[in-house]
């Protein structure tokens, strides 16, 4: 069974403007799936549908075969995590207190939080390496800082399904790693499936089962890196020519951005570099 | 906390059964509690029939004001919402003058109501004007709730105008007043307003999430739009019966959370309660000295809060 079914799924965020077109796909239970695309291409609403903060006008998403309109908010919050982009300017709420607002979805009806919500509480600052910080407010934390934060309280909602919207925006390379190294490790370790929408492509390669690359609201090509990652393809989708090869350490493909200077050196390559190649699979 | 809170309010409502343009010993205010008998006849009326229900009024006015601004704080995200700034107190004026102009009684139930009609209207009327393409406007919200409050002050002005007579001490309520309220519209407001009050300590939990965010509060499991209705229809109520008691008092909602927050921290579960019991003490302080500072004659307390409120707002208004 797919933890996730996205079915023939439109919207539009005013009614003549459809931001997404008969979005068609599946997500595997335990599935790391890496969602790509250029700016606008509907990545973000579609994440917002599949937590349903907005609905579709057609179409229908279905997890673990159920309709989630039938789901209440609370049920939803249960079973599904949301990392946003960085949000907007926030009353000075501790990085602790922040982190436990991931238990609300399962402590409905306590005012308070209970011993256990504080262990899970901990766990998660401190696999997000930001439990340094919990006594400070959030409103004095780094970007990559609170994006970390943000991850941890996700974590904290003991999701089946995590939803991240551009995870390493904010993060350094170490931050990078290690954040993708943890949400790998509950993916392979307790079968968390895993949507993450990211601008670096290689990043995406390497973490993701499957990657979806959206143009213009719609997917065009759903596969393994090595599927989806070719020249033509990424040239065809962000207008932009690449060079992509194996990574150095040779499991998964490398691509490489070439800038305009480049271009004409690039095009006249040897055939020697062009053996390196991936070869699309058909 | 609350000890502390609970115990200032004790102390404060104490000085405020002894202050006054007569001056009574705080011994004889404990003796009328107590009932002792070296109290005149006098005293004990000048405590119990005058001051002792102009302090209870001015605790509900305090406590509603100033639970009232944390709710719009947290539901807008924003330091410097409060029922004054956003224009629905002067909403309220303009119902409670309405129903007392139209002669529907200066009841201790139509006023209120009619108060909390107005209320809500503004708070529709702003919300409206500051809703653009699915997002909230901060400035426009702010902006809108300032002239929406001038224009209905304006309104005001102008019915006081054409009915002269009845409404002389209307002009009262346009500065805010805890002189000329009606005892017992105490029975009336109280309950309600506690019971208000309780139930939106009940979101407590619900507000810090959307205190971060409509989003994220919903990915959090909230039904945001519930909440919020919920909560709007709450706090115009509590404006509306503060408002029919007690005019336009200013920069309470404001004042009061920006010190609850900075000595307790932005968790509304403690918030709540510490704006509220705070909220209490700081209009009792202000109506003595409304009371004292020109005694015999009165200074209109909503002038005092104003002084003391508006440098907040403009610190607040700055750091934003």
């Amino acid at each position: 069974m797919y933890a996730l079914a996205v079915e023939n799924v439109s919207f539009g965020y005013t009614p003549d403007v459809p931001t997404l077109r008969n979005v068609l796909l599946d997500v595997h239970k335990g599935e790391f799936l890496g969602l790509i695309g250029p700016n606008g291409s509907g990545k973000t609403t579609l994440l917002r549908l599949l937590d349903r903060i907005y609905i579709p006008q057609n179409g229908h998403i279905r997890f673990n075969g159920r309709d989630i309109n039938l789901l209440s908010r609370t049920e939803i919050a249960q079973q599904i995590a949301f990392v946003p982009q960085d949000t907007g300017p926030l009353f000075p709420f501790t990085v602790l207190e922040i982190v436990l607002m991931g238990r609300a979805p399962h402590s409905r009806g306590r005012a308070f939080e209970n011993p256990r919500d504080r262990d899970i509480a901990a766990e998660m600052l401190s696999l997000t390496d930001v439990a340094h910080l919990a006594h400070q407010p959030i409103t004095a934390l780094s970007g990559g800082e609170r994006q970390r934060v943000f991850i941890a309280r996700a974590l904290a909602q003991q999701p089946q399904l995590l939803l991240l919207d551009e995870p390493n925006a904010h993060l350094d390379i170490a931050h990078q790693i290690e954040i993708f190294d943890i949400i790998r490790k509950l993916n392979r370790g307790s079968g968390l499936t895993v949507i993450s929408v990211s601008h670096d492509l290689n990043l995406a390669g390497a973490y993701s089962d499957r990657v979806a690359m959206m143009v213009c609201g719609a997917i065009a090509a759903v596969g393994t890196p090595e599927e989806v990652f070719t020249e033509s393809l990424i040239l065809d989708v962000f207008r932009t020519p690449v060079v992509v090869d194996r990574h150095p350490s040779g499991s998964v493909p490398r691509v490489t951005l070439v800038h305009s200077e480049q271009t004409s050196l690039w095009a006249g390559r040897t055939s020697a570099h062009v053996s390196n190649r991936v070869e699309p699979t058909s | 906390m609350c000890t502390a809170l609970v115990l200032t309010l004790i102390a404060v409502a104490l000085a405020a059964l002894s202050f006054g343009s007569v001056s009574i010993p705080f011994s004889h205010v404990i003796g009328t509690i107590t009932g002792s008998e070296s109290v005149t006849a006098t005293e004990r009326t000048i405590i119990l029939s005058i001051r002792l229900p102009r302090i209870l009024l001015a605790m509900l006015v305090g406590s509603g004001l100033s639970v009232a601004g944390v709710v719009f704080q947290a539901l807008l995200r924003n330091p410097l919402a409060e029922p004054y700034i956003l224009g629905i107190s002067s909403g309220g004026t303009v119902g409670a003058i309405i129903a007392i102009g139209l002669s529907l009684g200066a009841s201790a139930i139509t006023t209120p109501l009619a108060s909390f009609a107005g209320s809500a209207a503004v708070m529709f009327l702003v919300y409206g004007i500051a809703h653009r393409r699915g997002q909230l406007d901060t400035n426009a919200l702010l902006l809108g709730g300032v002239m929406i409050g001038a224009f209905f002050n304006a309104v005001v002005l102008l019915i006081i105008a054409v009915f002269n007579q009845e409404l002389r001490n209307a002009f009262l309520w346009l500065m805010g007043n805890l002189s000329s309220a009606n005892p017992d519209a105490i029975i009336v407001v109280a309950p309600v307003l506690l019971v208000a009050s309780l139930v939106l300590l009940l979101q407590a939990r619900n507000f810090n999430l959307i205190s971060t965010g409509d989003e994220t509060a919903m990915q959090l499991g909230v039904e945001v739009k519930r909440v919020k209705r919920l909560s709007y229809l709450l706090t115009s109520l509590i404006t509306g019966l503060v408002v029919s008691v007690s005019g336009v008092i200013g920069f309470v909602g404001l004042l009061i959370p920006h010190v609850c927050r900075m000595l307790f921290g932005p968790d509304h579960r403690l918030l709540l309660p510490a704006s509220f019991l705070l909220g209490a003490s700081y209009l009792v302080a202000a109506d003595i000295l409304s009371r004292t500072l020109l005694a015999p004659s009165e200074i209109p307390v909503g002038a005092i809060t104003a002084a003391l409120g508006a440098p907040v707002f403009v610190y607040l208004l700055r750091r934003s």
